[in-house]
């Protein structure tokens, strides 16, 4: 693949309009697959398992009540791994044995399905600490959906720590404009409606200084000052589109639903080469509302960053 | 302020001796809109077994109002999403000093704070800024870092 086509395959996140603004933007996930491996797994992984020894409080949360959906997640994330990627991955069960191989890490672990004993972990640490994504459990009561569970190591900015035990809403509260037109029910009774073996998707977009996919809520201090160091000469290598993947997969026997978030970044200069990319991205950013760009922490450098983008345009 | 909830099957209003002239209003309209209500004044220090049992008894469509000091409601909003309330069955004022708990975003310590838009984290010495992002589980508002 040359790096064009590469960039290509990139998960663009925006629709056909030239107008960006908070919606519920899912679609039907086709083929319905939880996880997807890039080039970047093990530095991924490894990343991964770093922040989750260093800083556990931060990186996972369960209530105990969640461990059979945990079970579940475990189940289809394995399963997805060897069915879609069976050079890398190898699962074989013979009755309640399950033997799961990682060709990628070299690692095979061997436990009793539904038996916590048998695993180190709980399920959903376990099998989070073999896929790129973070993976966010919602559990459904009271018609509202509550975030139980979750690993969680490339957060966009927030903490799974203080929104562990959260309804939807609350969790969302801090977003601007969220509330209004109901867009907040509006999700919620979508979300509450999924059904087990239809999936969905979408994508997330931000604008971030620097490349570090550890944005946590917790490190702002270390990444939130780059911010400010973005100038004329470095936005195209410094100044990175990040989008994050997210993927919804209801629960069947709990009915619990699994999410899960791939976040890519790519820094802008490669991100403008496709000069479609460019021609839209430029025509969203400066149409943004501020409130929007406040939120996802691009207005201190937003001026630079288009400037950047008109000179472009002007190249082609 | 409170605002007056209506289509409510009972009202219940419970207040400490320091609250119940906040209360004054909406009874009044319960009497009017010909609402059944309960008003009972509770000491500081009150049994929670009782308030509990007064709780637990009610039935489905009932709203509970709390007035009173900023320690007696949330003691009080505590007994009663323990019997079964929820945010959206109820409504409280505090009167006096509020005591709230601000949670680091980066240590995650606990800081007691008041009104103050601002503290510096008494764990950690980030300068944090007060949000209205609330935790139940943890008790506390979440404080973020601004960028200097």
């Amino acid at each position: 693949m040359n790096s064009t086509e590469k960039n290509l395959s990139f998960p663009y996140p925006f629709s056909d309009r030239d107008v960006y603004r908070y919606s519920n933007n899912a679609i039907p996930l086709n083929p319905p697959i939880a996880i997807e491996l890039t080039e970047y797994y093990l530095d991924e992984i490894h990343l991964k398992r770093k922040l989750l020894s260093n800083h556990p409080e931060r990186c996972y949360y369960a209530s105990p009540f969640t461990m059979e959906s945990q079970w579940e997640v475990l189940d289809l994330i394995l399963h997805h791994l060897a069915i879609c990627y069976p050079e890398k991955f190898k699962l074989a069960e013979k009755s309640n044995q399950w033997v799961f191989t990682n060709l990628l890490t070299g690692e095979e672990e061997t436990f009793i399905f539904g038996d916590q004993t048998t695993l180190q972990l709980d399920p959903l640490d376990f099998v989070g600490r073999h896929v790129q994504e973070d993976l966010i459990l919602m559990m459904q009561r009271d018609g509202d959906l509550f975030l139980d569970a979750g690993q969680l190591c490339f957060p966009a900015n927030w903490s799974l720590f203080f929104d562990a035990g959260m309804s939807f809403k609350e969790i969302h509260k801090p977003i601007p404009g969220f509330q209004s037109d109901s867009l907040d029910d509006r999700i919620l009774q979508f979300l509450m409606r999924l059904e087990a073996g239809s999936p969905w998707w979408r994508k997330n977009w931000s604008l971030m200084a620097g490349n570090r996919l550890d944005t946590s809520l917790e490190t702002f201090a270390e990444w939130g000052q780059d911010r400010k160091k973005v100038t004329k000469e470095n936005v195209g290598e410094f100044v990175h589109i990040r989008v994050e993947v997210q993927k919804l997969f209801r629960l069947p026997k709990n009915n619990g639903i699994l999410f899960t978030i791939h976040s890519h970044m790519l820094p802008l200069e490669k991100f403008i080469q496709h000069t479609p990319w460019l021609e839209q991205f430029s025509a969203i950013l400066h149409e943004l509302p501020s409130f929007i760009a406040d939120y996802k922490g691009i207005s201190l450098y937003r001026d630079v960053v288009l400037e950047y983008l008109e000179d472009e345009l002007e190249k082609r | 302020m409170f605002s007056y909830a209506k289509g409510k099957r009972k009202l219940l209003f419970c207040t400490d001796s320091e609250g119940n002239q906040n209360l004054h209003i909406l009874v009044q309209q319960a009497l009017n809109e010909n609402v059944p209500f309960e008003f009972h004044i509770l000491q500081e220090e009150s049994d929670e077994e009782i308030v509990n049992q007064w709780f637990v008894k009610q039935k489905m469509g009932t709203y509970l109002y709390i007035s009173g000091t900023f320690d007696f409601v949330k003691r009080i909003q505590g007994v009663a999403m323990k019997a079964g309330f929820s945010q959206h069955d109820m409504q409280s004022q505090a009167i006096g000093p509020v005591s709230k708990k601000l949670v680091c975003c980066t240590c995650h310590g606990k800081n007691e704070v008041s009104n103050q838009s601002y503290i510096v984290c008494g764990h950690c010495g980030q300068e944090l800024e007060m949000s209205d992002h609330y935790s139940s589980r943890l008790d506390a508002f979440l404080g973020y870092i601004t960028i200097k």
